[in-house]
């Protein structure tokens, strides 16, 4: 199994994974996306809520606020020192306390404070607009958890699709239908030949094997070599995600070889 | 006892169980209940 990085900025991603298997690359989208643990705030506390909008619906706005965590020093609460019970190692508390003054304000997901600074919500997301005489205060706990117990605690979006492989046997006529028919136009034909210019972003629609006429485009995907595109919510850098993805996945082997 | 905004005033009025539907500053009997000052636990599901 290799890795070959495309691009990758602050939250998104593209890798190569090659030397792999179908069931391994879908194993690593999956572990990604559903066990990679990050956290989310899951209790909420409303001590005054004259907005407009329910405390149930501002719960679950809150909710979905990806969160910058560290998995180093945060534990999953049912695998932490204090038993499931919420201590400082496994909950982390946010408070937000805002009124509405004169003109309408909007509350964000900074306005929340957080006891921990290197623990904090991401930036810019709004909550809830408050009028005059409006005010929200409350007190949140945030866990770590999994996208598989709620798609609050995914921390990322992955997919992945075969590497594309164009194979050209044969005389061409340099009718240049298959140039014309690409949709990402990766063909070229030139002088009775067929040149791929990209083939990286052939999508394996096939169009141009169905409009050469002589047969003698072949397009299929290699199902040893794979492009990953992960784009993360900004609780976890890509490279943690692809990182603790892989541990959790050894973690998982070892614990089948030990019960087989 | 639980407190009241009058529909008239604006004012806050407290008011018992068998009192008088009806606000002690203006007189006006139209009375909206607020929000009581209960810590509200909910999952942020």
């Amino acid at each position: 199994m290799k890795v070959e990085i495309l691009e990758e900025t602050d939250n998104s991603m593209r890798f190569i994974l090659s030397e792999a298997h179908p069931s391994l690359a879908n194993a690593l989208r999956r572990i990604m996306v559903s066990e990679v643990p990050t956290l989310a705030i899951e209790d909420v506390t409303i001590i005054e809520n004259t907005s407009s909008l329910y405390d149930e619906i501002i719960a679950h706005r809150l909710g979905l606020i990806p969160i910058r965590t560290d998995l180093d020093i945060m534990n999953l609460r049912e695998e932490c020192v204090c038993k499931g019970e919420g201590c400082p190692n496994c909950t982390l508390k946010l408070t937000l306390n805002s009124t509405g003054k004169d003109r309408i304000i909007t509350v964000y997901s900074h306005d929340l404070k957080s006891e921990d600074e290197r623990l904090k919500p991401i930036e810019g997301i709004p909550i809830i607009k408050l009028g005059k005489e409006q005010k929200l205060v409350l007190e949140a706990e945030a866990i770590l958890g999994k996208g598989k117990d709620h798609a609050k605690w995914q921390p990322a979006v992955v997919g992945y699709k075969y590497y594309p492989a164009i194979e050209v046997n044969g005389e061409c006529e340099d009718c240049k239908k298959c140039a014309d028919v690409c949709p990402v136009n990766i063909l070229e034909s030139e002088d009775g030949k067929i040149k791929v210019i990209d083939e990286m972003k052939c999508t394996l629609c096939k169009s141009c094997v169905e409009a050469c006429e002589k047969k003698i485009i072949k397009v299929r995907g290699d199902d040893k070599k794979f492009i990953f595109t992960l784009e993360s919510t900004g609780a976890l850098k890509p490279r943690e995600i692809l990182n603790k993805a892989c541990e959790i996945l050894e973690e998982k082997a070892r614990e089948l070889a030990t019960l087989l | 006892m639980s407190l009241y905004k009058c529909g008239n005033c604006g004012r806050m009025v407290e008011l018992g169980a068998d009192a008088q539907v009806r606000c002690p500053f203006c007189g006006y009997k139209i009375l909206y209940k607020t929000r009581p000052g209960i810590i509200k636990k909910i999952k942020a599901r």
